[in-house]
């Protein structure tokens, strides 16, 4: 048996509204306790993981759910954002996109991106993909906690 | 008989010094002097015979003693200005009353006199230089422009022979090989016609030729005459080029026993740069002729005058032959560049080319690639031929070829009806062959060609004996390919080579074009993969959803997915349209034509208005017309329209402005659409041109519009920019060629 299960924080960063509401659905029925927030634009995103303005008080996640293309802020902007910036650098960050292109992918990996899933064109397969997503972070892996509350 | 043996002699006669022979004719007396004193240096044998004077009492003396001396005083004055020719001839008095004309000329550092005596002439000459005039000007007068060069020589031939009295006068013209022809004829009734008679080239050797070039008259009064010596002291060789009593070759004289002439008089006809052109040959078959020296110089003037008659002649026709067949090239090249493929345009208008070049076959050669109009060659016998060019190693683009067998190919069998080609080489690679048809051609030779000369039984060669008709038909030879001809066949290479440069610069500027045009299909192809996708995932998903709740009978939820499915399937079609759309400009959107911008804005202003609320939209007061296919003009200016619509909201809830503007650059029309709204971040103004990419989620749209625009743009040879700070309003610039 998998050690003790723990609550799983993601961000979602996702431009298309429905996707954002089928991910949040596939998470509300995993296994695994989760939280999700979600932002639809890059720029967002970011300002919530600094603690900008009214963010002050977020709990930073544990991963971060990231889709490529996205207005104004590209999702490899965002990456690049996230890995530049010494209190976020050390966040799971995983690209959730469409694009199967081997340049996104390659792209991902320079800037180091954690994983690269590419959104399945079956919902039966997309809940177990997220499914997974929230075990193997809830349960498998053990994420620093660098977290201001725990330090 | 061998035939090379044969050819070893004619080659043998055709070295014989005929000008260091040393003898004269009978008629006349030949003095060489030292042009200071006059001493009499040597004398010819005949002077004894002549004058009464042996040789041996003249040489050593002074002319002075011997003949009068008005002539003595001339002859020395010449001698001090050493010009000589002007004052020919001299009346000589020669001691015991006899009258002579002195003929006197240098021939290296020796004074030559030859005296002619007056009484040996035929007929008599005028004095002064009416002779010259009245030949000159009778046949000048019968000569019309509209004359043939053998026209002309007809009169010639006519005029000369009326004013000689000698019984045949021909006009003989060299052919390039340098045998002859006689074209114009003029002769005493019961004399056989020789007109258009061939004598082959030997006939009338180089070194022959070469005298005919320098002294344009010589007269044989009696060709039975085998002349008299002249002993030079020392056994010095005596040049006698100009000299009027020089005996021909013997070969020569034979030549003209056998021919039943008695006396000859030949006139070089001559070219404006001094090459022989021809000859005017007069025979007498009577007896023995002669001509006084004043109307034999009448005749040399006169030859020399006729001369440039008939080469211009000559020349202005073929010039305007030339030129009227230079004037069938253009037509027949404007069908060439009507087409891509050059060689395939060539083949189609083969007929065309076949004529300006007057051929009977055509063939393209690329590399190993042939192909063929007309009357051609096999394809085997084309690819040898090509070959044998190739390594010819000539450095002619265009050489012509009047029979095939100088090729040396092996299989002539195959060669078909051609006979004779034009090689125009447009690239080493790129040949163009014209084959000209054998033609079978009837030449009637003066004796048999074969044989020019005969063996005599001690073995020495003699002329022919036979100078009648010798029909020869000539095979295995076409038309003669002229100057003009391949004057043609150079313009035409030169037109070829020109599209061939024109042909590979379009071609690297389509290269360029289409890796241009492969990325843009790599960015489409990118873009359609992912946006499609999207959708996809999104009516996936429901649907999967629908299937859970149905199964615990969540209504609610169910309404919720089948509209996200709808609306997931509803975007997917608009992208697509905008797809369809965005891939269709520059294909269906008309005829480029000017546009009335004024009429034009006005009519997208007017629809643009009814379709939104609160914006306030100003046209330019003095727009400037364009040059454009409307349909696409129009989408870029309602696209920019309806782009600032949709996103340049104002921050403070304030209508938005929209400005149409207009502005003339040195090479440009630029229209401006200027709206007051919330700006773009100039991070991004590279990024709102590409296909599918949006700046703001909340607004509805595909992200098709500026990447419309910017297409619009490049189809009319222009750009669009994008200036704008964030807060600031937008401008977006259309600048237009000023192409017209």
């Amino acid at each position: 048996m998998p050690p003790e299960a723990r609550l799983v924080r993601f961000l979602l960063i996702e431009d298309d509204p429905d996707h954002a509401h089928l991910i949040r659905r596939s998470l509300k029925r995993s296994r695994v306790a989760n939280n999700l927030v979600h932002f639809p634009d890059g720029q967002a995103g970011l300002n919530y993981l600094r603690g900008e303005g009214e963010h002050s008080e977020r709990m930073l996640p544990d991963v971060v759910l990231l889709d490529l293309r996205l207005p104004g802020l590209s999702g490899h902007e965002v990456l690049k954002a996230i890995r530049a910036d010494e209190n976020l650098a050390h966040i799971q960050v995983v690209i959730l996109t469409t694009s199967a292109d081997e340049r996104d992918r390659e792209t991902a990996a320079k800037l180091n991106a954690n994983s690269y899933l590419i959104k399945p064109l079956e919902f039966s397969q997309f809940q177990k993909m997220v499914d997974d997503l929230s075990f193997y972070w809830g349960v498998w892996n053990l994420t620093p906690s660098l977290d201001e509350d725990n330090s | 008989m061998s035939l090379p043996f044969e050819k070893k002699k004619l080659e043998e006669c055709a070295k014989e010094q005929i000008h260091l022979l040393g003898k004269v004719q009978s008629h006349g007396v030949l003095f060489v002097l030292s042009p200071g004193n006059l001493e009499i240096l040597s004398v010819s044998a005949n002077a004894g015979d002549i004058l009464g004077v042996e040789p041996s009492r003249l040489c050593g003396t002074s002319l002075e003693k011997w003949i009068g001396e008005a002539t003595i005083a001339q002859l020395k004055l010449a001698s001090k200005e050493r010009a000589y020719t002007f004052n020919n001839p001299l009346t000589v008095h020669f001691a015991g009353g006899l009258i002579f004309d002195g003929i006197a000329h240098l021939s290296g550092e020796q004074l030559i006199f030859e005296i002619e005596c007056r009484d040996a002439a035929d007929i008599s000459a005028s004095e002064g230089i009416d002779d010259y005039f009245r030949l000159t000007n009778t046949t000048l007068q019968r000569v019309t422009p509209e004359d043939s060069v053998e026209q002309l020589a007809q009169k010639v031939a006519e005029d000369v022979k009326d004013f000689t009295g000698f019984d045949r006068v021909m006009v003989y013209r060299f052919a390039p090989d340098w045998h002859g022809e006689i074209i114009a004829e003029a002769r005493e009734d019961e004399l056989e016609p020789f007109l258009h008679l061939h004598y082959p080239a030997s006939d009338i050797p180089p070194q022959a030729r070469e005298l005919y070039r320098k002294n344009w008259l010589r007269i044989v009064r009696d060709v039975t005459d085998e002349g008299t010596p002249i002993e030079m002291p020392d056994q010095q060789p005596l040049d006698l080029s100009m000299s009027t009593l020089r005996t021909m070759s013997w070969a020569h004289l034979k030549y003209l026993q056998n021919m039943g002439v008695k006396a000859t008089m030949t006139i070089s006809l001559l070219t404006p740069a001094g090459d022989l052109w021809g000859l005017i040959a007069c025979h007498h078959y009577a007896g023995p002729y002669f001509l006084p020296y004043k109307a034999r110089s009448a005749c040399s003037n006169y030859a020399l005058v006729v001369s440039t008659r008939i080469t211009d002649r000559e020349r202005s026709i073929s010039v305007m032959r030339a030129s009227r067949r230079e004037r069938e090239l253009p037509a027949a090249l404007r069908e060439l560049f009507k087409g891509q493929d050059l060689q395939e345009q060539i083949i189609r208008n083969a007929s065309r080319f076949l004529h300006v070049l007057r051929a009977d076959g055509l063939v393209i050669i690329e590399n190993a690639w042939i192909e063929t109009a007309g009357s051609t060659p096999s394809q085997e016998s084309i690819a040898h031929i090509v070959e044998n060019i190739r390594s010819s190693g000539s450095r002619d683009f265009v050489r012509s070829y009047d029979s095939l067998t100088d090729l040396e190919l092996t299989d002539s069998g195959e060669l078909g009806k051609s006979a004779g080609m034009l090689v125009i080489e447009v690239t080493p690679a790129w040949l163009v062959l014209a084959f000209r048809d054998e033609f079978v051609e009837e030449v009637k030779w003066g004796g048999d060609p074969n044989a020019p000369v005969e063996m005599l039984s001690n073995g020495r060669l003699t002329p022919r004996g036979s100078f009648s008709a010798f029909a020869q038909t000539v095979r295995g030879k076409c038309r003669s390919w002229t100057k003009t001809d391949r004057m043609i066949g150079a313009e035409f290479r030169t037109a070829l080579s020109s599209f061939v440069i024109q042909r590979n610069e379009q071609l690297t500027a389509l290269n360029s074009e289409l890796a241009s045009k492969n990325t843009e299909i790599e960015q489409f192809v990118y873009s359609i993969s992912h946006d499609l996708k999207s959708p996809l995932v999104t009516i996936g998903g429901y649907i999967q959803a629908l299937k859970e709740d149905l199964e615990v009978g969540e209504i609610d939820e169910l309404r919720h997915s089948i509209s996200r499915i709808d609306n997931a399937a509803e975007r997917m079609n608009r992208l697509i349209e905008d797809l369809l759309a965005f891939s269709r400009i520059g294909r269906d959107d008309g005829t480029p034509c000017i546009i009335d911008m004024r009429e034009f804005l006005q009519e997208i202003s007017d629809d643009f208005l009814t379709n939104t609320k609160d914006i306030e939209l100003k046209l330019p007061d003095n727009p400037r017309d364009i040059l454009g296919a409307p349909r696409a003009i129009q989408r870029a200016f309602e696209n920019l329209l309806n782009n600032a619509a949709k996103h340049a909201r104002r921050n403070d809830g304030e209508p938005l402005s929209i400005w149409v503007g207009c502005q003339l650059s040195k090479k440009h029309i630029v229209y401006t659409i200027t709206d007051n709204g919330c700006g773009i971040p100039p991070e991004f103004h590279e990024r709102v041109f590409q296909l599918f990419e949006r700046l703001n989620p909340k607004v509805k749209g595909t992200g098709v519009g500026l990447a419309s625009v910017t297409k619009v743009m490049e189809q009319h040879g222009g750009t669009v920019k994008l200036e704008s700070s964030d807060g600031d309003g937008c401008t977006f610039s259309l600048f237009f060629p000023r192409s017209f």
